[in-house]
């Protein structure tokens, strides 16, 4: 029975009587580019759907190219303002995940660039082995396997800093989330032979720092 | 041969990426020739296995943040989350006077088996299931949730096809995919019941049927209604050069012809200001004057041709203009400019 509605029958016509107050459908099956769509009419509905299928992801993103917490949470909520005010420049011809993320790494390295950090400032408090707070840890279930687990990506989070802003982007995108080369290329504004250049340069600087993770 | 230098970025794709055959054959051979670089991949390769893509949490809900910031800012639809929730608990406070006077009606009535029950007296308002849902759907477009209010009538007809308001619920579905929403194709479907199932109804909507015909004709144009989300981009920017634009690369459509009215109305917006009044006809000439993209200027000159030939009241230069079209050979345009100078008893040549 849709939007909770009852229904009695009178003298052989259906008739309704509303039992609840809960008539709002469920948006959650439309997809991103409908929902994107009706934003641009000005469903402001739209727009809470799309922030809470895409803001883990935009935190993510952000987390990992600025490496502290707060920065990531501020970065985040200005890439969803941004994709508010200027969703009238995304294309229908274009995904709105892709668009998004343009939005948010951009963001990102502009914080990046503009942050300027003392080298003992540079270690969120979270990959600290030692600290209580878990502001932003993996996820993972075993206590033991959690703890190296937090250690390891500490490790990987510092060595994410001595990354150039490109080079930082493009492995985040490339090995966090699982992006195609090809669509990185858009998001930096370079081309793919460049993105495997910065990936390349990425890895080997890691590499320098991590050399010793499997042991 | 190829050097290190020019494969490194190939060895780094290889590592998440199948490569294409030639660059797969390309990094072999040299691996193949290269130790260094051989030792290089493998040692690259554990890196990468070794660094983990677990998740990052976090553990909040960014939304009430990002909408007190947009409001702050001004650039929330007035706290739209806000008045959403103001405007769902004032449908609920209706809903909840309608249901107290809708369930002392349910609890007086007699039997529904065909006996004659008492006289009751109607305290409420008897609606059928689509009417409740016509005015749920009132209050979403008045909360500007228009994917809801689709929703809702789209359930709702699922569940009602039957109901005494199924065209005009099916028209309301049409109308907010089109207008609010732009789904055109959900639009299309919607529109096309309404032709097949309500004919009556749906014909006797102008703008039902102009929009169904600019729908198929955007369809053929393509799968994604491209043409139409271009005009929409246009109407965005209210630049004349953008309609131009639209009218150029879909001439003799449906869409075009918007495009070259909205051409026409921008041309003539400075002296619609000063003269308070332009006629139509006036409009297309100074849109003309103003298009330097000959396969628009085309369309406006057919929509010119058919304004005059019509209301405007000047054949003989419609005749002209439709001339015109046919000698500029822009395909499709010249074809219907042949057609409108046949219709006008003119063979064109």
């Amino acid at each position: 029975m849709p939007g909770g509605w009852g229904c009695v029958n009178v003298c052989g016509v259906e008739r309704v009587i509303l039992v609840n107050l809960d008539p709002v459908p469920d948006s959650s099956r439309l997809s991103d580019e409908e929902l994107a769509l009706a934003l641009q009419g000005g469903d402001e509905a739209a727009f809470d759907e799309l922030v809470r299928r895409h803001q883990g992801r935009v935190f993510a993103v952000a987390y990992r190219i600025t490496g502290n917490r707060e920065d990531a949470l501020d970065v985040a909520q200005e890439a969803l303002m941004k994709a508010y005010r200027k969703i009238d420049a995304w294309r229908p011809s274009g995904g709105f995940g892709a668009w998004l993320l343009r939005l948010t790494t951009n963001h990102s390295i502009d914080h990046l660039r503009r942050r300027k950090r003392h080298r003992h400032e540079r270690l969120d408090e979270a990959f600290r082995p030692e600290s209580g707070d878990n502001l932003a840890e993996p996820v993972s279930e075993d206590t033991a396997e959690r703890v190296r687990g937090h250690e390891i990506d500490g490790r990987v989070q510092r060595a994410l800093d001595v990354l150039s802003p490109a080079q930082r982007t493009v492995f985040v995108l490339r090995h966090y989330e699982g992006r195609q080369l090809a669509e990185i290329a858009p998001v930096l504004g370079c081309t793919v032979g460049s993105v495997k250049v910065h990936l390349f340069r990425a890895l080997k600087k890691l590499q320098k720092e991590l050399g010793d993770l499997r042991e | 041969m190829w050097t290190c230098n020019r494969v490194r970025g190939l060895l780094a794709a290889s590592l998440y990426e199948t490569l294409d055959a030639g660059d797969q054959r390309l990094l072999e051979r040299h691996l193949g020739e290269c130790g260094g670089c051989r030792a290089e991949a493998e040692s690259l390769g554990h890196l990468v296995e070794s660094i983990p893509v677990d998740g990052v949490e976090l553990g909040e809900d960014l939304l009430p943040l990002v909408r007190l910031r947009l409001d702050e800012t001004g650039a929330g639809a007035g706290g739209g989350a806000a008045r959403f929730g103001e405007a769902r608990w004032a449908f609920g406070a209706v809903a909840a006077g309608l249901l107290v006077v809708l369930g002392l009606w349910a609890v007086t009535l007699g039997p529904p088996n065909g006996a004659p029950g008492p006289e009751v007296e109607v305290a409420g308002v008897a609606i059928t299931p689509l009417e409740a849902t016509l005015e749920e759907v009132d209050g979403l477009i008045g909360a500007r949730n228009f994917t809801g209010a689709y929703l809702a009538l789209e359930e709702g007809l699922a569940a009602y096809g039957d109901d005494d308001r199924a065209a005009v619920a099916l028209a309301r579905m049409g109308d907010i995919a089109y207008t609010e929403l732009r789904w055109y194709g959900q639009a299309h479907e919607a529109y096309r019941r309404l032709q097949q199932e309500y004919f009556g109804t749906f014909r006797a909507s102008p703008e039902h049927v102009l929009r169904l015909n600019v729908l198929a004709d955007a369809r053929k144009l393509g799968e994604d209604y491209g043409a139409l989300h271009q005009l929409d981009q246009a109407r965005l920017t209210e630049r004349f050069e953008d309609f131009e634009t639209v009218a150029g690369r879909y001439p003799g459509t449906f869409v075009a012809s918007l495009a070259a009215e909205d051409m026409a109305r921008l041309a003539a917006g400075d002296v619609l200001e000063q003269d308070g009044s332009v006629e139509r006809a006036r409009a297309y000439e100074l849109a003309l004057a103003q298009c330097s993209n000959p396969i628009a200027a085309a369309q406006l000159k057919m929509a010119l041709g058919d304004h005059l030939s019509g209301e405007g009241g000047d054949v003989d230069r419609a005749r002209t203009l439709y001339r015109d079209v046919v000698e500029s050979g822009t395909g499709a345009l010249a074809r219907l400019a042949e057609d409108s100078l046949s219709r006008l008893g003119d063979s064109g040549r």
